[in-house]
């Protein structure tokens, strides 16, 4: 027996891996693809904003939000979910667009706030901003500090 | 006798973390994607392959711990897949991802805590490595 282990017994451990992988991608297929049909960019939810209204959900820590967001944002992330959850339903309107939003486009949270209030919760018109917080202040939008 | 019970308290700890962290993944592979997503560093094929295959070699690899013809191997995989972790959140917090961990299925808070992840892979490390040393002397026709 050698330091590493047999070859064989790789090979063998790495087939079953495969095979698992692969029944699991065929009874699950959820993971084969992303879907970027909830993303949206700043300047199609402007456009909604201003036809319709959105309620923009800002997902970022509560010191970033309370530092700046864009104006009648609720902060709704992981560390507080029930809290920002109960001031997301006092201003929540059904007719109404959620449009998620983090710090960028690399983050991830908003990701996940929209993926827990559709799957968790039923909200159907929830979107995430693609470019995010950054992309709000990039482009000059008005910000509000505070709660 | 010491040698032997930490040797077999690190053995318990790595398969019960690979089978928890696998099973959580392979029951929900969409959250894991996201998580894979957020790390920015594959795509396309690689990207589907690594969301199915790396919880399936966790699962692999947690039950090859507790057969002993396969306790070596495993044990080397374990330690290489560990370190692989490691590296990745290593790159990750050097670009400045805010990444997902996905390590244990869904993110438990959004801020990512990077010293915690790189403490907890580095400890995983070290068990892996325990139980490699201990699977050398071991061997499976000696058990």
């Amino acid at each position: 027996m050698s330091l590493f282990g047999k070859w064989q017994q790789w090979s063998q451990i790495l087939l079953v891996t495969a095979v698992l992988a692969s029944v699991n991608a065929w009874l699950n297929p959820a993971g084969l693809s992303g879907d970027d049909s909830h993303r949206v960019d700043l300047e199609t939810a402007l456009t909604w904003s201003e036809s319709e209204g959105v309620r923009w959900v800002d997902a970022r820590e509560e010191v970033e939000f309370l530092s700046g967001h864009i104006p009648g944002a609720v902060l709704l992330n992981e560390n507080d979910w029930d809290g920002g959850l109960d001031r997301l339903l006092s201003v929540w309107d059904a007719d109404t667009r959620l449009v998620v939003y983090c710090g960028d486009a690399t983050c991830n949270a908003s990701e996940a706030v929209a993926r827990r209030l559709q799957e968790d919760l039923g909200f159907e018109e929830v979107y995430v901003l693609s470019d995010g917080w950054s992309g709000w202040v990039g482009s000059g939008g008005e910000v509000w500090s505070g709660e | 006798m010491v040698g032997r019970v930490v040797y077999g308290c690190c053995l318990f700890v790595l398969a019960a973390v690979f089978a928890y962290a696998g099973f959580l993944k392979v029951l929900d592979p969409a959250e894991f994607r996201i998580a894979v997503e957020s790390f920015r560093m594959v795509d396309g094929f690689l990207l589907s392959a690594s969301v199915y295959g790396i919880p399936a070699l966790e699962v692999v690899l947690a039950v090859g711990l507790f057969i002993p013809r396969y306790r070596l191997t495993a044990a080397v995989l374990s330690f290489l897949l560990m370190v692989l972790f490691t590296v990745l959140i290593l790159i990750a917090w050097v670009r400045g991802i805010d990444l997902t961990c996905g390590c244990f299925g869904a993110p438990a808070s959004n801020d990512t805590n990077y010293p915690f992840l790189l403490g907890r892979d580095l400890a995983l490390i070290f068990v892996a490595v325990v139980v490699w040393k201990g699977s050398l002397v071991r061997k499976p026709n000696s058990q």
